[in-house]
């Protein structure tokens, strides 16, 4: 009982240092957005800074800006997620059984990750501009809305399809050989033995990387900041935030924008968990 | 251990009193200049000439390029109260909002004095908020209407007499071949696109907020500029990449021969005859360059080109003892001698008129007589506190330009009521 204590003891003491800083580096910040958002504070007016209770919130939810860009935000996170958890699932299956040169192939697939964002996306802009980028043609492709999403969309998956195809990898070499050898010996077809050997073997694997993904691509903010500087409807709620922060010098609008980011985000994790916990 | 903390502690004592100790030392006062990347020789220059009796000295913090994210770093700056902002470059729309926020100083009397003496009202106007001069102007500088000569003439115009119409300028681009006909205007969502609409609107009698910051766009004017803006975008005119045009994207377009008709700013031509210098080919093209009066929306109106041009402030964050320095560098830094030098290196138009008078800029801008004027009764952009909000409000209401029809001035009308708070 006293070793156990003992133990514990020491273990606050080691985990205290990081514990501290953590809470002085996240959790002070978020508290701090969240009484901000509850003021009517512009940088640019210092002297009209008053308590604005809810006042903020409410004209966020009732403004078309927060609706436009909510769902411009989901339409670009289910379709870049969509189409690079596809993706990202044929390169790990491939990674995982290609047996001449799989160093290089796996190096090859994540070079694209290792780009900045911003780079990627200045690349693709300049790719995309009419006349002289190398897609060519005389269309402008950030000029139009289902367009400048295409290209979005583009970026991002070309960016990110490698961490998804890492991570589900992980998740493949989990899977014991010998399960695979006795689906064959009892007569699964390859088709047979993915839907049901594969793939409810990493199950697990593939709620991690569709989790990270989703809640890195709702934050989605430099590619659309680049690529668009959100116009033609591209506008996406962090852009939101930092139109409001930066921009105009909102505090309390900007700060709740924030506060209302935060809370989608963490709903998204929640429903992950929740929907992870009950499959297993 | 007890050594290592008392070493840390020794430090953690140290910093701030060698902190104090550089900004409370004798010798000169140091300052900061903070500006964009657009001007670093004739900077150079003008920090030479004005430091070289040793009473301060400048040292030049480059900000990025744009004048919207040169203001999203100083603003933060300027609201923390930051001692190293003393001098500001600033463009001129920030004046209110700056001025407002107490983030920048009202020029003492004897200042004020040297620095009205002798420059453009429209310049002045701009560096001034309730009555008082809050900046000093450095350049400034309109935008104009510039053609190829060749063009102008083939499609049947001489837009040189200054009294061309938006209307007449689009049909005579639209009688040019393919690949020729293109006006080059600003499109892209930014803050340049703001500008073009202010002035459509401000040619057309309107404004898009009154003197006590009333919208004003759901009228005839805001009509008038709407439907320039709509009938050019969905027009022959429309260059395939319009709703993403800025100045330099515009100026490639003009050079490259894709637009034959452009609005924008004196520096397009210093920027041209420096490509003719380098490039034999591109001389020919150079010597076609023509320039006019800025096009009108009615006919029987003179238009009210876009007002552009940067004010050199003083940031409130600077301590007591440097301001008189502060005060001494700007009246230096914006004078005549300065200012031509600026004018010639950069090509940016100054704000004095005795600069237009001098040979030697007369012979480098042979469009010397028409900015002048065209300054002279160019229309400044509206002074409010949330111009920011106000700005992007507009680009938000009349992007993309061929979405425009007469009916987004009501909607932009709406938009800006909200930004501004009426």
């Amino acid at each position: 009982m006293n070793r156990i204590r003992t133990e514990r003891r020491l273990g606050w003491l080691m985990a205290g240092p990081a514990l501290l800083l953590m809470t002085a580096v996240t959790v002070v910040p978020v508290l701090r957005t969240v009484a901000l958002s509850l003021e009517s504070y512009s940088l640019s007016a210092p002297g009209e800074r008053a308590f604005a209770g809810l006042g903020n919130y409410r004209e966020i939810l009732t403004s078309g800006d927060w609706w436009r860009d909510l769902s411009s935000t989901v339409i670009l996170t289910v379709t870049s997620v969509g189409i690079e958890f596809v993706l990202g699932f044929a390169l790990a299956l491939a990674m995982h059984k290609v047996l001449w040169g799989r160093q290089l192939l796996r190096t090859v697939v994540l070079v694209p990750y290792a780009v900045l964002t911003v780079v990627s996306a200045f690349a693709f802009r300049f790719a995309f501009q009419p006349s002289v980028g190398f897609v060519g043609g005389d269309f402008n492709w950030l000029g139009e809305t289902w367009s400048a999403y295409t290209v979005i969309v583009l970026t991002e998956v070309w960016k990110t399809t490698p961490f998804m195809a890492l991570m589900l990898l992980a998740g493949l070499v989990t899977v014991p050989g010998e399960v695979h050898e006795a689906a064959k010996v009892d007569g699964a077809g390859a088709w047979q033995r993915l839907w049901r050997v594969t793939i409810p073997a990493i199950r697990s694997a593939i709620m991690v990387a569709l989790l990270f993904r989703t809640l890195d691509a709702f934050r989605i903010f430099d590619t659309v900041y680049i690529q668009t500087q959100g116009a033609v409807g591209t506008e996406t709620l962090s852009f939101l935030s930092y139109r409001f922060l930066i921009r105009d010098l909102e505090v309390g609008l900007g700060s709740a924008v924030s506060v209302l980011l935060f809370v989608c985000v963490a709903m998204i994790a929640a429903g992950f968990v929740r929907a992870f916990r009950g499959e297993s | 251990m007890r050594n290592l903390l008392r070493l840390a502690a020794a430090a953690l004592t140290a910093l701030p009193l060698t902190a104090c100790a550089a900004a409370g030392s004798d010798g000169p006062v140091a300052l900061t200049w903070w500006q964009g990347p657009n001007a670093e020789t004739p900077t150079r220059e003008a920090v030479a000439a004005c430091t070289r009796d040793g009473k301060y000295t400048i040292k030049v913090e480059t900000l990025p390029e744009g004048s919207d994210k040169q203001r999203e770093q100083l603003v933060r700056r300027l609201s923390a109260k930051d001692r190293a902002v003393n001098l500001i470059t600033m463009d001129v729309v920030w004046t209110a909002e700056f001025a407002e926020a107490g983030w920048i100083l009202p020029l003492p009397d004897a200042t004020a004095r040297t620095v009205t003496d002798g420059t453009l009202d429209g310049a002045l106007k701009s560096a001034t908020w309730k009555g008082e001069l809050y900046a000093a102007p450095l350049l400034s500088g309109s935008q104009l209407l510039w053609y190829r000569k060749s063009r102008a003439a083939q499609a049947g115009i001489d837009p040189a007499k200054g009294e061309l119409t938006w209307e007449q300028l689009l049909a005579a681009a639209g009688r040019l071949p393919e690949g020729e006909r293109g006006v080059a205007t600003p499109g892209n969502r930014y803050e340049g696109y703001t500008v073009f609409v202010n002035a459509l609107v401000a040619s057309a009698g309107g404004q898009v907020v009154d003197a006590e910051g009333r919208p004003g766009l759901d009228g005839d004017a805001g009509r008038a500029a709407a439907t320039v803006i709509g009938s050019l975008a969905t027009g022959p005119a429309a260059l395939k990449g319009l709703s993403t045009l800025d100045e330099e994207t515009m100026r490639a377009a003009f050079e490259q021969g894709e637009a034959s008709f452009m609005t924008n700013w004196g520096y397009v031509y210093a920027a041209a005859a420096e490509r003719a210098a380098k490039e034999p080919a591109f001389k020919k093209v150079f010597d076609d360059y023509g320039w006019a009066r800025y096009p009108r929306v009615a006919a029987d109106r003179p238009s009210a080109p876009p007002l552009g041009g940067s004010n050199l402030a003083i940031g409130a964050g600077t301590p007591e003892d440097q301001r008189e320095s502060a005060y001494a560098a700007i009246a230096c830094l914006t004078s005549a001698q300065s200012q031509k030098g600026f004018m010639m290196g950069a090509g940016i138009p100054a704000a004095r008129a005795s600069v237009y008078d001098d040979a030697e800029v007369r012979a480098a801008f042979p469009f010397a007589d028409v900015m002048r004027d065209s300054i002279a009764e160019a229309e400044p952009r509206p002074m409010v506190r949330k111009y920011n909000a106000l700005s992007t409000a507009i680009q938000t209401a009349f992007h993309p330009p061929a979405s425009v029809t007469p009916d987004t001035a009501a909607k932009a009308h709406t938009a800006v009521a909200e930004a501004v708070g009426q």
